[in-house]
Formats: structure tokens, sequence, C-alpha cells
């Protein structure tokens, strides 16, 4: 019982710690709650997103153009959010899928921001704020 | 609104290709200066977010459904030329991934909803931000997320009226009206999540102008 309360305890103040957030402020518990939204959002909630047309699909659809839509070619394995090959209910699929974009989505981001941040700080020759405070 | 392969003939998508990969390069450079370490995770987050945000189309009227697109979010998070990284990861993945949206109008979809979405929000924002001396933050961001929108749309009947596909005026008065219904959602997430994610001690005291890493989030 005593060893429940403290292991909920820790989870606690980490999910509430405040000593990576040097600029004061609660912002890296609303960055984790902003986490699990997105997570929450591309597995639980795109199953019921509507099917209807979207502004365009609608303008198109409604000014006699839509037929010029086209699809040069087939090659992607999760092409129009279904995985080839998989069979499953749509609303898990959608989900599926969600959950692998926004994935795939975040290591690519995270990617090219860390490149982008390295070579600003080589270009401005690591004398940057930041940098001296991550360093203390 | 992900412009699919065919609406724009050749002379239009070439010509966008062109001037979508330019500005394209010129925001990688330019976010060099102002990303930080700690941003890092969190441009990918809100990346992550805008990419699941954009698959929950929700519907307006007359059996037409939008979603969000998120430059405005991004640019008042991080900056417009963040932002334009952002949303041109998001449709490109989008389009090379799941093939929502065309290839050959990646650039037309990167200069709409990328550098049309992140700029005109942005400009909106920071206006109304300095106008109304910082306060109102809420309402100046719902409508800097909805003018992003309309403009973008109008930025698409544009090209598509270049094309040749339908008539300007058909494509302005249709694309409009329906993206002014979608910008309002648009503006009520885009200002949700900027009043949950920045810092209010910040809002009271104004940035110095002279360092633009002080502004958005840290």
């Amino acid at each position: 019982m005593k060893l429940r309360f403290i292991l909920w305890t820790r989870i606690y103040e980490w999910f509430t710690s405040e000593r990576e957030d040097q600029d004061g402020g609660k912002s890296q518990t609303k960055w984790m709650v902003l986490l699990i939204v997105t997570v929450c959002i591309a597995t639980l909630l795109s199953p019921f997103a509507s099917r209807k047309p979207d502004g365009l699909q609608r303008v198109a659809a409604d000014s006699g153009f839509a037929q010029k839509s086209q699809h040069l070619a087939s090659w992607s394995p999760i092409a129009h959010y279904q995985i080839q090959g998989l069979h499953l209910g749509r609303g898990l699929m959608v989900g599926l899928v969600g959950m692998i974009g926004a994935f795939v989505l975040f290591m690519a981001l995270y990617a090219i921001a860390s490149r982008l941040e390295l070579k600003g700080r080589q270009k401005s020759g690591g004398q940057r704020e930041d940098e001296k405070r991550y360093r203390r | 609104m992900h412009i699919p392969d065919g609406f724009l003939d050749t002379k239009v998508w070439v010509t966008t290709t062109a001037v979508g990969a330019a500005c394209l390069r010129l925001a990688l450079k330019k976010s060099q200066a102002v990303i930080s370490r700690k941003q890092v995770p969190k441009i990918a987050l809100i990346g992550a977010f805008i990419f699941a945000s954009q698959m929950i189309n929700f519907p307006i009227a007359g059996a037409t459904s939008g979603h969000f697109l998120g430059g405005t979010m991004a640019s008042i998070l991080f900056g417009p030329w963040t932002g334009v990284v952002v949303m041109a990861a998001v449709l490109m993945i989008q389009a090379f991934f799941f093939q929502d949206g065309g290839i050959t109008v990646l650039g037309a979809n990167i200069l709409c909803t990328g550098v049309i979405g992140c700029f005109v929000g942005y400009g909106v924002y920071k206006l109304g931000m300095r106008l109304l001396f910082g306060k109102w933050e809420f309402a100046v961001s719902f409508i800097a997320a909805w003018c992003s929108i309309v403009l973008a749309a109008s930025g698409v009947s544009l090209l598509l009226a270049w094309s040749g596909t339908v008539p300007l005026k058909v494509a302005l008065v249709a694309m409009v009206g329906w993206h002014s219904l979608i910008g309002i959602g648009e503006g009520l997430i885009t200002s949700f999540v900027v009043s949950y994610l920045k810092d209010r001690k910040k809002l009271f005291q104004p940035a110095p102008a002279v360092n633009s890493r002080q502004e958005g989030v840290q």
C-alpha cells in the first residue's frame, strides 16, 4: 500500500516536474498533455472523422471539374490511409494508419529540426544563449 | 484543401513547383537562426499534432466537411519560417506516404497552405497583438487563423483559374464561401492550442524586437 503510494507520487512528480524548464512555467507538463492529445486524436478520434467531401472537393464537384483529379501511380503501401493487403475494420485501420503517420512525422521533423538547430549553432560559432544555458 | 494531381495545368504546376522549392529552401535557411535546442522536440510534436488533426474532417453545412491546417498555429508558436518547414514536412509525408494531395502540385500546396497560411496568419497575429498591446490573444489568434484559411483558399482559386480549370469568379466565390466556414474551426483549434501552450508571463511584457528568438515558445 505504501509502496504503491510512493510509486504514484513519483509518477506525479515526474509528470509535473519543472526541473528542465529553465524559463519557469509549466510548459513541460503542457507538452506532455499535447503528446497524449496527439496520440488520442491519431488513434481514437480519426475513425470518427467526417467522410464528406472537403471544401475544395465540394467546389470541384459543384463546378464540374472533379473528374480532372487523377492519380499518377499507386506506389505507397499505405496510400489513401489504407494498409495494402491488411484486412481490418475501417475504424481500426484508420486509427492504426493515423498512429503510423503521426509517428513518421514526429521522427522526420525531429531529424530536420535538430539538423537545422545544429547548423544554426555552427554558423553562430556556438555562442548562442541556449547553448550556454544548456552547459550550465 | 489538398489540391490533387490534374487540377493544375503544366505551366502552373511547373511554376508553383519552382517557386515552392525556392520558398522551402529559404525557409530551411532562415529557420536555422531561430530554432533552439529546446524547441526541437516541440516542433516535432506540433508536426505530429498537425498531421493527426488534419485527418479529422469536421462536418460543416451542406454535406461538406473541413479540416484543420495548422500553419498559423505553428507560426505563432515557432515563427513563420519554422512554420513553413513544418507544413512542408506534413504535406510531403501526406503526398508521398498517403497519396493525399498530388505530387506535381506539391509546390502549389506548399505555397497555399504552407507559405500563405503561415505568413498571413503570423502577420495578422503580430499586427493584432501590437494594436491591442498584447491583450485579447485568444480573439487575435482566432482572426489570424481565419484569415490564413480564407487567403489560402483564395490562393488555390487563383491557381485553378490560371490553369483554366474554372473561371476565377466562380472559384473565388465558392472557395472563399466554404473556407470562411472551415476557418471558424481552424480559428478555434488555433486559439485553444496557442493560449494553452504559450507562457502567460511573456504576454504582459513585450519581447525585445531585436531578438526574434525571444518570441513564441522557447
